[in-house]
């Protein structure tokens, strides 16, 4: 964990807090998508792109929690563009046939590529995992309510929480 | 840069994706993931995730792709959520059904009596090398226990027709098989209700006269358990046709219709005890208190359900009460302030009952249940290759 310096002034705390994202936005692409699908300078141009739209766009923001929340949904997108032009790009070296009319359902948006990610990810969870997570997070059920469906007498948050996290390590290998 | 003590990531990291965070805990979860790498590597995908679980549509989706795989992987114990409308539309098979259903209930009354009639002759011949003969009976309860047994019966009945602890409904357009279930259920709720306060009410009414309240109170009596076996039946099997399945409900249908004919035996084989007919004695009413007794019994028995939820202590008072039944027979025969003592558990017990049924309505534990059933949660998985 890389400790936060006092910065001495609201800039040079600005500039640090800016600095702080790129080095984790990289190293999340350098972990993530070099091992597989890119190189150092993709993975570094990622990161670049995504400080400079948070730099460029989202001047007001300066606080490091709230700058973090932009920077990450920035980072998702610059990541899933990557991940597409890469598709077109191997697509047309393929020379593969023009999509026919209707081809477009089989075009996955980036949030159901994500959902079909995670639910592979939950078909591997044992069925009771599964089960919370989908009263939980797809249905948004409360505690109290799937305690009761699912007759969990224990503790459903700690539950929640181990489950959630064999989710986000069997679904998370490949942010895009 | 301070951290909040006792900073749980993981519980941080399951309310972000579930959209549930406050803002202090959000802005405590992306301060420490600026700071870090493996808990911001995992908020990248939290986010990914929370954002894709944004989209209702893609919701739906994800939930039919799981509902799919769990019907691969269990039995399907229900069909297809319906629109409510299309039961609407659903062809009435009820006339030829209602033939076939009072022709099984006149038989299995026929059946019950012949059978209890022989039962009792086995029994009354064993019973008399040791039970003195009937006929010291002592006064029964006084008319004022009567009063107030049928003053809180009308009193927990009429609460059930207002707003006060409401039942949770469910949802026609979702579940519409379990919204009619969850119906049926109310409506054998307040029969029940309805037939104890005309029970207690006759007994009062005639115990002020100072007229014999039998065997009138008797058939009323048994009748009191009929709503109780409905709302077990409703709870146990499916009560509610669906498209494509208009004997969806069949088994329901045969089990209401053969407890009836049981229960018209029962109550027959009482009166004719009661008044001496046919050879039988008192001894009959042994039968109106078992079966008294079973309603209730079979109905707390599925209370016992996991996916009802009843605490275990809860059900004691409630299996005490189907206990109590089977003393029926007894009661005139205990001493008269047995029969208070006898009176006033009974009347406890009753009350326990109503709290428990309620509390199940109101808090939605039924509604749970039975989504659920309508859902195919509910029942073993299936057999391999099933």
């Amino acid at each position: 964990m890389l400790p936060v310096r006092e910065a001495d002034s609201a800039e040079e705390q600005y500039q640090e807090s800016l600095a702080l994202i790129r080095s984790r936005i990289l190293a999340f692409t350098l972990r993530r998508l070099v091992p597989r699908d890119a190189g150092f300078a993709e993975a570094e141009e990622i990161a670049q792109t995504s400080i400079v739209t948070l730099w460029e766009q989202y001047p007001q923001k300066r606080e490091l929690a709230e700058m973090t929340a932009i920077a990450i949904g920035i980072a998702r997108h610059r990541i899933a563009q990557f991940h597409r032009d890469r598709e077109r790009l191997a697509r047309a070296s393929a020379a593969a046939p023009a999509p026919q009319a209707g081809a477009d359902l089989f075009e996955h948006t980036a949030a159901r590529e994500t959902i079909d990610r995670f639910l592979r990810a939950m078909l591997q969870l044992p069925p009771r995992c599964r089960e919370l997570l989908r009263l939980k997070l797809i249905e948004q059920r409360d505690y109290a309510e799937i305690r009761l469906r699912m007759g969990i007498a224990g503790n459903i948050y700690e539950m929640a929480k181990r489950c959630h996290q064999a989710l986000l390590r069997l679904g998370g290998g490949e942010s895009r | 840069m301070s951290q909040p003590e006792g900073f749980d990531r993981d519980a941080l990291l399951l309310g972000h994706t579930a959209g549930e965070l406050t803002p202090d805990q959000r802005r405590a979860l992306f301060e420490r993931a600026a700071a870090d790498q493996d808990l911001f590597d995992e908020l990248m995908d939290a986010d990914a995730l929370r954002e894709a679980l944004a989209d209702p549509a893609e919701r739906r989706r994800a939930a039919a792709v799981l509902n799919a795989w769990e019907r691969r992987e269990s039995a399907p114990a229900e069909p297809e959520t319906v629109p409510l409308a299309a039961l609407d539309r659903l062809p009435r098979h009820r006339r030829p059904a209602l033939a076939s259903d009072v022709l099984r209930s006149v038989i299995s009354t026929l059946a019950t009596t012949v059978a209890l009639r022989l039962g009792y002759a086995l029994l009354t011949a064993i019973g008399a090398t040791f039970v003195a003969a009937p006929g010291a009976m002592v006064p029964s309860a006084p008319a004022v226990l009567h009063l107030v047994h049928a003053a809180i019966a009308g009193l927990l009945l009429a609460v059930q027709f207002t707003g006060f602890l409401k039942p949770q409904a469910i949802s026609a357009r979702e579940h519409p098989i379990a919204h009619k279930c969850l119906a049926q259920f109310i409506t054998g709720w307040r029969w029940t209700w309805g037939l104890w306060f005309a029970l207690y009410c006759w007994l009062w009414v005639l115990a002020t006269l100072g007229r014999n309240p039998y065997p009138v109170a008797d058939v009323l009596n048994t009748l009191t358990a009929f709503p109780l076996f409905w709302c077990f039946f409703v709870l146990d099997k499916p009560s509610v046709p669906a498209p494509g399945q208009p004997q969806r409900n069949a088994a329901f249908r045969k089990a209401v219709g053969t407890t009836w004919g049981i229960g018209g035996g029962v109550a027959l084989l009482a009166v004719a005890g009661r008044l001496h007919l046919w050879g039988l004695n008192e001894f009959g009413l042994a039968f109106m208190g078992i079966y008294d007794g079973l309603a209730i019994a079979f109905l707390v028995g599925r209370f016992d359900s996991h996916w009802i939820k009843v605490p275990r202590w809860m059900l004691a008072p409630l299996y005490g009460y189907a206990l109590i039944q089977m003393i029926y027979v007894f009661f005139f025969n205990l001493p008269a302030e047995w029969q208070v003592y006898t009176y006033l558990v009974a009347l406890l017990f009753k009350v326990c009952l109503f709290l428990v049924v309620t509390h199940l309505l109101h808090a939605g534990n039924l509604r749970v249940y039975l989504e659920a059933a309508e859902d195919g949660k509910l029942g073993p998985p299936a057999p391999p290759g099933a």
